[in-house]
């Protein structure tokens, strides 16, 4: 397949300060990608650098044969990329079906699909944005990035905060996503457990710079070497 | 007594919603763009001018004065945004002030060399000349069509952004201009869109209120503390709230000059105070 996605040399962050440094990947249309480190190696960033969201020094970032690192944010997610945030930033002022249809572009996702994925987001579509669980705000923020019928689809912690029972339901909603869908899905996590066992390409970032990238099998049969490149709290819990 | 009642509320109500129309752009341009335009009511000066103008210099009806000065306004609005204003988006306060007030003293000047210091009247229809009666009470019926022309305002504000897909992607904004961005939404074009419109219905404003707010080139300059009181007190990106505020303030302050006029404009300041002490965010603000 070919590639979809190309980071090239990528030095990105915020202002004058640095987090990325001389960074690349591809990542070819349809696949799946998870991303682990420990706490503010730069995962956060690097989404937010592919979505325009800081500042890029250097490198080229490419969607098929377009050069996006100079597109302003929603050119980029007119080009391809859907962007689940790890804050989930839901709009309190807009109803939840209104933070669904906000972003909608016509594609394969609608909004009867997205209800069929996460139907309790039908049972509270009048609701505002700002009265949901984390749960509920988080299947939200999927649903939002899928209705705008992105390629990439870019997942920040999406199980930050929230209770076990909840992550499980979410997990099986994203396990549902990656087999029966063609899209490519970047996925960064603290848990390496669910990262390891969502995509079968896993990288681990060190201090803005990849420290390994391959096979999450490979890590999966060698916890002592997940440790040494995750520490202390960033292994398998 | 239920006369001078009918009398403050009627004359209340018209000057409330003059303050309305000025302002709610403010608001809304406020509370998306972080931008605080102290130039606003020059907006609304040039409204009233182009009312003027088009009633008095080139003898067409008040009815089609009126839409007039929404898009000559609104164009100026968005060329004023495209050119300065969208340099200075998350620029500090005291440089967006700085050139806001610096465009209001350029617009008192040239409205001051093209029309002259004196207050201008627009030529008003003759079916809003007359007097209206309420009861015992008669009331000039051209300040019942601007109670009318608030109202519809407000209406027509209300089905714009809870209603349409356009106000949907304002609200989005004004709530998280990156997340916004990150769906999609050119949050730039919005932005001119939106400065427009503010602006535009300033012009509006401008033009309905001369009655109530004279036409004189420091308009934007005597009216402002009005302008931003409202919107203080209403909330930054509400349409509601400034609604609310300004009825209180319109209201207050012609019962204040009514029953106690050696007070002068004490009672709104005092209201003011009032409201802002309770709500620091306003009545409806959705941010501070």
């Amino acid at each position: 397949m070919p590639d979809d996605l190309s980071l090239h040399k990528i030095r990105a962050g915020y202002g004058a300060t640095v987090v990325l440094e001389d960074l690349s990947f591809d990542l070819a249309a349809g696949s799946k990608l998870s991303i682990i480190g420990r706490n503010g190696v730069g995962k956060t960033t690097l989404l937010a650098t592919i979505m325009g969201l800081t500042r890029l020094h250097a490198g080229r970032i490419g969607l098929g044969d377009l050069d996006v690192g100079a597109l302003r944010p929603n050119r980029r997610a007119k080009a391809g990329f859907g962007f689940v945030p790890q804050q989930r930033e839901i709009f309190p002022s807009l109803t939840v079906e209104e933070n669904l249809l906000v972003g909608l572009r016509p594609g394969a996702w609608t909004l009867a699909r997205v209800y069929d994925l996460f139907p309790r987001l039908r049972e509270r579509r009048a609701n505002m944005g700002n009265q949901l669980s984390g749960g509920e705000q988080q299947m939200l923020a999927f649903g939002r990035a899928l209705l705008t019928n992105p390629r990439v689809l870019l997942l920040d912690e999406p199980f930050e905060g929230l209770a076990p029972v909840i992550v499980e339901q979410l997990f099986q909603a994203l396990l549902r996503l990656r087999d029966e869908d063609q899209l490519s899905i970047i996925m960064v996590e603290q848990h390496a457990k669910l990262a390891l066992a969502f995509a079968p390409r896993t990288m681990v970032m060190s201090r803005g710079r990849i420290a390994f990238d391959g096979d999450s099998g490979t890590l999966i049969d060698d916890p002592a070497r997940l440790d040494a490149l995750c520490g202390i709290g960033g292994g398998l819990h | 007594m239920i006369t001078a009642a009918l009398t403050i509320l009627f004359h209340g109500l018209a000057f409330a919603m003059v303050l309305y129309i000025v302002s709610v752009g403010l608001g809304i341009t406020m509370g998306l763009m972080n931008f605080a335009n102290l130039a606003h009511g020059a907006f609304a000066a040039a409204g009233g001018y182009v009312v003027v103008v088009a009633t008095r210099s080139l003898g067409l009806p008040f009815w089609v004065a009126l839409p007039a000065a929404f898009v000559v306004v609104a164009l100026a609005g968005a060329v004023v945004e495209r050119l300065v204003v969208r340099t200075l988006y998350g620029a500090d306060e005291l440089r967006q002030v700085l050139f806001s007030i610096a465009l209001l003293f350029m617009a008192i000047a040239g409205f001051t060399a093209a029309f002259g210091p004196l207050q201008q009247q627009p030529e008003i229809p003759a079916a809003l000349s007359g007097q209206i009666a309420l009861g015992d009470v008669e009331f000039p019926s051209y300040r019942a069509f601007v109670i009318a022309a608030g109202v519809a305002i407000l209406a027509a504000l209300w089905l714009l952004i809870g209603r349409t897909r356009i106000g949907m992607r304002i609200r989005a904004a004004v709530d998280n201009r990156n997340m916004a961005e990150a769906i999609g939404v050119d949050t730039r074009t919005l932005f001119t869109l939106t400065f427009a419109l503010g602006t535009g219905i300033a012009g509006l404003g401008g033009g309905i209120g001369a009655d109530i707010l004279s036409i004189t080139p420091t308009y934007g300059q005597e009216y402002l503390v009005l302008f931003l009181i409202v919107v203080a007190v209403g909330g930054l990106g509400s349409i509601f709230g400034p609604f609310l505020a300004a009825l209180c303030i319109g209201v207050v302050d012609v019962a204040g000059k009514y029953l106690l006029p050696e007070f002068g404009a004490f009672f709104i300041y005092g209201v003011v105070i009032a409201i802002l002490l309770a709500k620091p965010a306003g009545l409806f603000g959705v941010r501070s």
